[in-house]
């Protein structure tokens, strides 16, 4: 599988003809921003992954959306949204997965997590999944939480300062997406990137 | 499906719920809409200033909205096409020997005495625009609880109805609210008092008894202080060709510590437009369950919603809908998290085939207020054949400080390996698919009153005999 890093632009227009994991780092000095990719199916059996992964900071605020079109058999993607939001961070994603009539065998999913770490953030997200084909399979899934209280308590009580224990479990969040890039050199380049 | 299983099912349907009577109106007005029609339904129903007025405003509100830009084509519906008014009896009966012999011949064949007599705590018939027959346990009545139509209701209790009628669904809330609010007639008025406990359910029918009409009753419900009832509603139709209008507007009020179960079984025929407003407001520790039953209708657009607010406020939803023979069913929910400490679950299934297309349409609000609140989705899609479809569109919004909210859809077909293990122990395919139909809205069904399971169940077995092949 090839690795795509989609940079310097705002709108990207995909049509994979091969296996592509393409990767989209939000540009933490950022304080206002919107991504769009739209990654369109016409060649069979082709399949891709998309990965968003960022950390916004304070006061800054993205716009996100991702709308992934199955139009031919034996296509599969993986769409993943990794967010971790800091004090007053905004965020509006909407996610969509279609697949058409003619596109059966296919499998779409798209998972979008967001770990509050700041008071008086907003996370709206809407991921839509429009099927009209019966032999597919298709799935999303949206959480918004703050870091486990336990975990914390834990961390604290073995001698971390509370910033600190934020910030394993912070790295913690991420790893368990970054798992998924198997060239190491890029899994590390991008945890650099992210912590 | 196959062509003759098609018509088989039609057929049951014609034979349980499609039938129709001969039309033996004591009041009928004339197509279309007007402040005339508007008007003289105020007048029929003897009603005070203020209501003659909120009409007259609402018809205006009505006027100048535009018919929803997202969802199914609403185009068909012709506003001066329809009856808005049919009344059939002169007034609402309190036993069944009273009832004009068609009323009651439909209702018995529906099953609606024998449910009274066997599981029921109080029962309301309408048939079109209003009721035409009501009953309350006595005992529940000695204990103040009132169900009774919003006719008797704006007479009787007008202080109560005043207090709470069109507060929670304004007529600015949508064309179809503005609709209800200046043509309702019928529906039910519930109150039950505080720390009153009403262990049976109550229960409503709908009935529309004629091609081209519109029937728009009102459901206003209060449940006060520390008390607990369940509502359960059933709606069919006979089959016509041409098409009819279904759009109530409910209006549900849980006090401080108390309980409300709605439950709704929606098995309107073929040429109903379904588009229903149903709202609750849940105050401080209360508890408001949503049970929605969608299997007929040519389209319906309905998403029951709780307003949690005050703290600790609970609104439950679980759903199921069934889309077959190009029905579209667009239904959903909407939770709507005001204060701090309110959760929140929505569990909505929804089977599609025949070429039905079933949409989950809902909206998780959680205000900047809601701290520590909660809210927990799940939809669920199967689509049985080629020819149907499925869709979610999901809107969360979370502002609220330390709230979780987690989402989950999927979409798939009937695993074939637990398919082919029913089939290797000796099951048909239809028995084998018909089971795990089952099984999937088994988490609903085992909420619904029995005799509306084993209906559903009965229904599935139906319609799945044409499935496969």
């Amino acid at each position: 599988m090839q690795m795509v890093l989609l940079e310097k632009q705002t709108e990207f227009t995909l049509e994979p003809k091969v296996d592509t994991f393409y990767l989209v780092l939000l540009d933490k000095n950022v304080e206002q921003g919107n991504i769009k990719v739209d990654v369109s199916f016409k060649k069979a059996g082709v399949s891709c992954q998309l990965l968003f992964l960022g950390r916004l900071k304070n006061n800054s605020s993205w716009q996100l959306e991702s709308n992934t079109r199955h139009f031919v058999t034996g296509t599969s993607c993986l769409t993943n949204v990794y967010l971790s939001q800091s004090e007053e961070s905004r965020v509006d994603y909407f996610g969509q997965i279609y697949i058409d009539r003619l596109a059966s065998q296919t499998k779409s999913f798209l998972k979008e997590q967001s770990l509050i770490l700041g008071k008086a953030t907003y996370n709206r997200s809407r991921p839509i999944l429009e099927i009209f084909n019966n032999k597919v399979k298709a799935s999303h899934s949206a959480s918004s939480s703050r870091l486990s209280e336990a975990d914390l308590f834990y961390l604290m009580s073995r001698g971390f300062k509370k910033v600190e224990a934020q910030k394993i479990l912070e790295e913690a969040f991420f790893n368990k997406v970054l798992d998924s890039i198997k060239v190491e050199l890029a899994r590390k380049l991008i945890k650099d990137y992210l912590c | 499906m196959k062509r003759t299983n098609l018509k088989k099912l039609n057929d049951a349907y014609a034979d349980k719920f499609g039938f129709s009577m001969p039309e033996k109106s004591v009041l009928s007005f004339d197509f279309g809409l007007s402040q005339k029609i508007i008007s003289d339904i105020s007048t029929s129903k003897n009603e005070p200033p203020w209501m003659r007025e909120f009409r007259q405003k609402s018809l205006q509100v009505f006027r100048k909205m535009k018919l929803p830009s997202w969802g199914p084509s609403l185009a068909e519906i012709d506003f001066e096409q329809i009856r808005y008014f049919i009344k059939d009896t002169d007034v609402e009966k309190k036993t069944w020997a009273e009832v004009p012999k068609e009323i009651k011949d439909t209702f018995d064949r529906l099953g609606v005495p024998q449910a009274e007599r066997e599981f029921l705590a109080g029962v309301k018939a309408q048939y079109n625009s209003e009721v035409a027959y009501s009953s309350l346990q006595a005992e529940l009545d000695e204990q103040g609880v009132i169900f009774c139509s919003m006719e008797e209701a704006l007479q009787k209790h007008s202080d109560l109805f005043k207090e709470y009628f069109g507060k929670l669904v304004p007529a600015a809330d949508n064309k179809f609210a503005a609709l209800n609010s200046a043509a309702w007639s019928g529906g039910s008025f519930v109150y039950i008092p505080p720390n009153t406990h009403v262990k049976r359910p109550l229960q409503s029918y709908f009935r529309i008894n004629a091609a081209r009409m519109g029937q728009f009753e009102r459901t206003l419900i209060i449940a006060d202080e520390g008390s607990s009832a369940n509502y359960v509603e059933g709606c069919t139709a006979p089959v016509y060709s041409e098409y009819s209008l279904h759009a109530a507007v409910v209006e549900v009020f849980v006090k401080k510590n108390a309980r409300f179960r709605y439950t709704t079984i929606q098995n309107w025929s073929g040429n109903i437009y379904n588009l229903v407003t149903k709202r609750a407001k849940v105050f401080k520790d209360g508890v408001m369950e949503w049970i929605d039953g969608n299997l007929g209708a040519k389209t319906t657009m309905k998403y029951p919603s709780c307003y949690l607010a005050e703290e600790g406020a609970y609104g439950e939803m679980l759903s199921i809908a069934y889309a077959k023979n190009n029905q579209i069913q667009d239904t959903g929910a909407k939770m709507l998290h005001l204060a701090k400490n309110t959760s929140s679950k929505i569990i909505a299934k929804s089977v599609s085939l025949g070429g039905g297309q079933s949409n989950y349409r809902g909206l998780v609000y959680i205000s900047k207020a809601a701290v520590d609140s909660k809210s927990k989705v799940e939809c669920d899609a199967l689509i049985l054949d080629k020819d149907s479809a499925t869709c979610t569109y999901p809107d969360m919004k979370v502002s609220g400080e330390n709230a979780t909210m987690e989402h989950e859809a999927s979409v798939s077909e009937i695993e074939e390996e637990k398919l082919f293990y029913l089939m290797s122990r000796g099951l048909t395919k239809t028995e084998a698919m018909t089971l795990l139909v089952a099984g999937f809205i088994e988490p609903i069904v085992k909420e619904l009153p029995l005799e509306y399971a084993v209906e559903l169940n009965r229904l599935i077995e139906l319609e799945m005999e044409g499935s496969v092949g």
